[in-house]
């Protein structure tokens, strides 16, 4: 038996405007207030300690190297540079330039770790270790080492994103990854830059 | 029409209330930070503690406005756009 009851077509909705801030914007941004305030209380501890300390270095203790934390400053900003120009280019679906900027991103994040590597190694073998430095060998290697744990992990999601890269994953329309990559990037790079002044600097 | 500005009672004591209970809170933590309190009256820890706490007291209220901030911009974009887009709507008669 046949029904005799037309269907109707779909009637169009509201339209539905995209929201003031993205989901996965909001989200980061939450994750990131969480990160500021995890250095706000490691910077607080190594405050207390430095100021209250009548000598710092400690006697005996190596000075950290000056040329060292600009370096590594510099590889940031880089990567900063790098993670930006990648943004831009997922936008406006340059394929190549998605590979440029996620490239350089990942060798300044290598560069970055290879020489925070050495500069560890030097002082380790100055005589700055965890149980011989006091409290300044633990503020330094607690401070760089949490730091190095972010930068390491934003270096491994970056790597993620240049083999997607690769496949052509990205385009103005889908470039969310990037995006918030790229946001953690920055964040890792203005936590060393206040780290580079707070421990190399003053 | 604007709604009067005016406070109501049940609002101005549930603020103060709100006011009250975070002092007593506040109360019992310092009693129980004795010796937080002991190390932070020293002479030599006195300096460091205040800037460090000061430093750490920054922070979050710089965070918050700046998240304000953002929030109250992305907003404001956003009702521009939208209000554009329905200007253009309105122009053509659609």
């Amino acid at each position: 038996m046949v029904s005799g009851v037309m269907q109707r077509p779909p009637q169009p909705g509201p339209r539905q405007t995209p929201p003031a801030i993205p989901n996965h914007r909001l989200g980061m941004i939450i994750f990131l207030v969480a990160e500021t305030m995890l250095f706000t209380g490691l910077l607080g501890g190594y405050l207390v300690l430095r100021l209250a300390a009548p000598m710092w270095p400690p006697a005996g203790q190596p000075q950290l190297p000056f040329w060292a934390g600009a370096a590594n400053l510099a590889f940031l900003a880089a990567g900063s540079l790098g993670i930006h120009v990648a943004l831009r280019a997922a936008r406006r679906a340059s394929h190549h330039g998605v590979l440029r900027g996620i490239s350089l991103a990942l060798a300044s994040g290598t560069a970055f770790l290879a020489v925070l590597g050495i500069e560890w190694a030097r002082l380790r073998s100055a005589g700055l270790s965890l149980s011989s430095g006091g409290t300044y060998g633990a503020l330094f290697y607690a401070l760089t080492g949490c730091h190095a744990l972010h930068l390491l992990a934003v270096w491994i999601w970056i790597a993620v994103l240049l083999l997607m890269a690769v496949r052509d994953r990205f385009s103005p329309a889908h470039h969310e990854p990037v995006e918030m990559a790229g946001m953690f990037w920055h964040f890792v790079t203005l936590a060393w830059l206040f780290l580079f002044v707070i421990l190399y600097v003053l | 029409m604007r709604a009067s500005s005016t406070i109501r009672p049940a609002r101005l004591a549930a603020c103060a209330s709100l006011v009250y209970g975070f002092r007593l809170a506040t109360a019992s933590a310092l009693a129980q930070c004795a010796m937080c309190s002991g190390a932070a009256d020293a002479s030599a820890g006195q300096f460091a503690f205040s800037k460090s706490t000061l430093m750490m007291l920054s922070v979050p209220y710089l965070l918050l406005g700046g998240v304000a901030l953002y929030v109250v911009r992305a907003f404001r974009r956003s009702r521009e756009k939208s209000g554009g887009a329905a200007g253009d709507t309105d122009s053509t008669g659609r």
